[in-house]
């Protein structure tokens, strides 16, 4: 599986959000790290077709992802970064919901719901109301949403925000497991996330690529002892 | 700061806008069902008032007989005289100005009978009893009266008074009002920033006097709104705004009233109960909220607490109990019952009367919640054990939970719509109006004739073939009550002069459905169809937005044009079932009322505007009723239309009352300049039959807005 990306450009009035974007993904995770602004959430957001680009293609094993249509959704799990859910449903009520949105069959959508509650630990809570939720329970029911239908694309912006450290490790953990055979797609602050699973790393800045590469090439390219001293050395001035 | 984020925020002059509305719709539809119409039959009151007011008692009965005499004879001599426009209201003033004239020479007799009863009472030594309730209650009530009298008694607009206290939903539209006030004020439980504000220098007795502050505005602003804008529609309907120096007592809806005041002295004495009224059930409604520190348990409180009163007001019988259906809320919800009904109840070995028992409270009540409410604020803290209640609740939703099983789209759709944003409430609101709706109007003014017309209609039913008009001869023939000869007699002459063909059908059913607008029946019916369409329908796009899912679900591969679809088969089915129910409810009422439909074979013709018809009864009620599913449906698409526009439920609803239902008002209302930009004639149907375009262009509109609002393309 491989998806490509050509000089995909979008502009929002006068400010360019993403300029000629160009890169090739495959299985594995992909973190994108930059700044507010930099064009992450905006290439999220053409990837999943939410946004209507200006120019560029994007191609999932050579077919045009606009003419795929709902067949290339099928193959998304998508994580967005604002908390949108519907407060007066519980947190499985909004699993099931999503799970019809994504075309499961009821008996499968019941047991991937209930292994997905398990492994975020959210079981006790999954007929509360998501309104009730903490921020970081909330993030966990989004990332279950995501899961849900083993997308073969998972897209997973900012999903240890409002997490503790041990949430962190285990999403973290789960993440990596999941990597093996379909592309992640993870946009972070917290440069840690991605250090330690990432296949790739992409540095945005004003909608371009800054630079890329695997973690440890990275850190021996610019003389870092970490992926922050990276971040802190190309985007530190901004 | 508190002020601007409750009382002076968008969202409450939002849902004040909404309940003036929606009081004011349900105003216009009763009244034109009570009245007969509203701007034909307000010209004719006012001229009405103004022809009888200098005219003694003899020679206004005098007048009214003579009307009654001339219209009888009309209606024999004339066919389809009483069909024509203005007639029905014409009859039902001469009937409300009989009422008034009569009452004008019976109050004088009214107080004087006080008089007399208390004279006899304490010259009859046997009914002289000092002491007890029924010796003291003649003798109080005749000292009550005694500064009543007769003189300054006139002729007037008593309808733009009395029609004010039609029904209630001002009421509980204020309480409505406030309890979304005292909602506001917990929002910060919810938001979790109770501990936060708990914790801040102001965050408690200050906060607690300015929300008093704040309640104290919200139930003199929703007053001023919502009674003063029915008094206000009330007195434009029936031209009675210049009659506030008017004695009240000219009113007879007021006869029972010890008070010498006039008709403006009331409004603001009412409006200030009214006020104050409202202020301390505000109070007493965010004690009870604010005692609990789980929400779930307050509502759940405030509710019992609520019903219980409420149960009072009806359950408890007239006994030595009935104090309890005075000292209690709701007397002050609807005071103008107790104002209007002179009682006097035993108080401590006294006498008081019931509506002073009521105002003397009103002040310690508040008194009494405000002092609740800032110990509350004062001494509740934020932190506290979960309690066992809520959580034996959360055992059971826990258990239950497990059980929940996945549903088809359709089915998720119609959850959201009808239990997450509550359209089963507004269903149960549907079917309860149409429970008690009434049957359209037809003209009538010999009901003992049209009735034996009807019976014989219905006996004989059918085409009239020379079989059938024998064997009416040979009743005619055997008939002895000169009134039923005369009726079948003429019907018989009748059929003869018709050629062949002819039918005998039933007719009052048919006129009734027909009627042309009589009485705004069918412009306030289809006015209320409007509105349970729009209050249906808004939220069926905007919740996506407002929960900010609109990016989720259109990632999801059946988040476009299959919901959409499913969102449009619901569109679909909500008109379709108002439609049900609203034209069911008009169909069965007027079975009801007049019998039911009969010979759907026979030509239209048969009804005297309808000459020149050639299709069936059957074909034109079909047709009839399917143009009101098609207008239902183009409204529907409409309101969906506007509702995507928007990003939240309120903006949805506000947009569609504001699109939809305030042109439909203003129609209702006479203002037909408005009506091209609005569903409601063509939905009233009846003015426009037989005219396709309109149809065709309220039709072409909906199509547009459904097609407009599929699926956006991502951008």
């Amino acid at each position: 599986m491989e998806l490509v990306i050509r000089d995909l450009t979008k502009r929002y009035g006068e400010k360019l959000a993403l300029d000629s974007f160009s890169y090739s993904f495959t299985p594995g995770i992909y973190g994108i790290l930059g700044a507010n602004g930099a064009g992450k959430t905006t290439l999220m957001n053409l990837i999943t077709d939410n946004v209507k680009r200006d120019q560029g293609e994007i191609l999932l094993d050579g077919k045009e992802i606009l003419t795929l249509g709902a067949a290339y959704r099928a193959l998304l799990g998508y994580m967005p970064q604002q908390q949108g859910m519907y407060p007066d449903f519980s947190a499985r009520e909004f699993l099931l919901y999503m799970a019809e949105l994504k075309g499961l069959p009821r008996k499968q959508a019941a047991e991937q719901i209930g292994e997905l509650l398990r492994v975020t630990g959210l079981s006790d809570v999954a007929h509360k109301r998501l309104g009730g939720f903490s921020g970081g329970m909330k993030q966990r029911a989004l990332l279950c949403q995501a899961l849900l239908g083993d997308p073969k694309i998972l897209i997973l912006d900012e999903p240890s925000a409002g997490l503790d450290p041990k949430e962190r490790l285990r999403i973290r953990q789960y993440i990596a497991e999941l990597a093996q055979d379909r592309i992640v797609f993870l946009t972070t602050h917290i440069v840690s996330d991605i250090e330690s699973i990432a296949k790739d790393v992409l540095l945005m800045k004003a909608g371009r690529v800054l630079t890329h590469g695997a973690p440890e090439e990275l850190l021996r390219r610019y003389e870092a002892a970490d992926l922050e001293e990276v971040y802190l050395k190309l985007l530190g001035d901004d | 700061m508190e002020a601007r984020r409750t009382v002076f925020s968008g969202q409450f002059w939002a849902v004040l806008g909404l309940l003036l509305t929606v009081t004011l719709a349900f105003f216009l539809y009763a009244r034109s069902v009570k009245t007969g119409g509203l701007t034909e039959y307000s010209r004719r009151y006012d001229e009405a008032v103004r022809k009888f007011a200098p005219m003694s008692s003899e020679e206004a009965m005098a007048d009214i007989e003579e009307y009654r005499a001339f219209s009888e004879a009309q209606y024999f001599e004339t066919p389809g005289w009483m069909q024509a426009p203005g007639r029905w209201e014409e009859k039902l003033i001469y009937d409300q100005m009989e009422k008034q004239v009569k009452y004008r020479d019976y109050y004088p007799r009214y107080l004087e009978k006080i008089r007399r009863e208390a004279k006899q009472q304490q010259s009859i030594s046997i009914f002289a009893k000092p002491g007890t309730v029924a010796y003291e209650n003649t003798q109080k009530t005749a000292r009550e009266f005694a500064a009543m009298n007769a003189d300054g008694l006139d002729i007037g607009h008593d309808l733009a008074v009395t029609a004010v206290f039609d029904d209630r939903l001002v009421d509980f539209a204020i309480l409505i009002l406030l309890g979304f006030v005292c909602a506001m004020f917990l929002a910060e439980r919810k938001r979790g920033l109770w501990d936060m504000v708990h914790a801040s220098k102001g965050g408690r007795m200050r906060l607690a006097v300015k929300r008093a502050g704040i309640l104290l505005a919200a139930s003199w602003i929703g007053t001023a709104v919502l009674v003063g804008g029915r008094i206000l529609a009330s007195g434009i309907l029936y031209n009675g705004l210049g009659e506030w120096g008017r004695k009240l007592q000219s009113i007879e809806f007021f006869y029972n009233v010890p008070y010498a005041m006039t008709v403006g002295q009331f409004w603001l004495f009412y409006m200030a109960v009214k006020a104050m009224g409202s202020f301390m059930i505000a109070l007493l409604l965010w004690l009870i909220l604010s005692s609990f520190s789980q929400l779930s348990l307050a509502v759940v409180a405030a509710a019992v607490v609520l019903g219980a009163e409420y149960g009072l007001t009806f359950l408890v019988p007239s006994s030595a109990l009935v104090l309890l259906r005075y000292v209690n809320i709701f007397s002050f919800v609807s005071y103008i019952n107790v104002f209007v009904t002179y009682l006097n109840l035993p108080v401590f070995g006294g006498l008081i009367t019931g509506s002073r028992l009521v105002l003397a409270i009103l002040l310690p009540l508040c008194a009494v919640f405000l002092g609740g409410n800032l110990l509350i604020a004062q001494k509740k803290y934020p932190v506290t054990r979960t309690n066992r209640i809520l959580g034996w609740a959360d055992g059971l939703a826990k258990s239950a939970e497990r059980f929940r099983r996945g549903h088809s789209l359709f089915a998720w759709e119609g959850r959201k719509l009808m239990i997450k944003r509550l359209g089963i409430l507004v269903l149960a609101a549907m079917l309860i109006w149409s429970w008690r709706a009434e049957a359209p109007y037809r003209l009538s003014t010999n009901p003992m004739q049209e009735a034996l017309a009807d019976f014989y209609a219905r006996k004989y039913a059918g085409p009239a073939t020379d079989g059938v008009l024998r064997a009416m001869e040979e009743e005619l023939a055997g008939l002895q009550a000169p009134e039923n000869a005369a009726v079948l007699g003429k019907m018989i002459a009748q059929l003869k002069a018709q050629p062949e063909g002819a039918w005998i059908v039933p007719t009052k059913p048919y006129e009734a459905i027909w009627s042309n607008n009589i009485g705004n029946y069918h412009r306030s019916t289809a006015l209320i169809a409007l509105l349970f369409l729009v209050l249906l329908l808004y939220p069926l796009d905007p919740q996506e937005k407002q929960a900010d899912m609109e990016v989720l679900i259109r990632t999801a591969p059946r988040g476009r044009k299959s919901l959409w679809r499913r969102k449009t088969v619901w569109c679909v089915l909500m008109a379709v079932l108002v439609w049900l129910v609203v034209y069911g409810a008009e169909l069965w009422h007027t079975g009801k009322v007049y019998g039911s439909l009969l010979c759907l074979k026979a030509p239209m013709s048969v009804l005297p505007d309808f000459a020149d018809t050639k299709i069936s009864l059957g074909a034109g009620l079909a047709l009839y009723y399917a143009l009101k599913l098609i207008i239902l449906l183009a409204a529907a698409f409409t309101i969906r239309f506007l509702s995507a526009l928007t990003k939240s439920n309120r903006n949805a609803l506000l947009l569609s009352l504001l699109v939809i239902i305030v042109p439909a008002i203003l129609v209702t209302l006479g203002v037909d300049a408005v009506s091209p930009v609005s569903f409601l004639k063509p939905l009233a149907t009846v003015e426009l039959f037989f005219r396709p375009l309109p149809f065709v262009t309220a039709g072409t509109a909906g199509a547009a807005a459904l097609v407009i609002s599929r699926v956006p393309r991502a951008g």
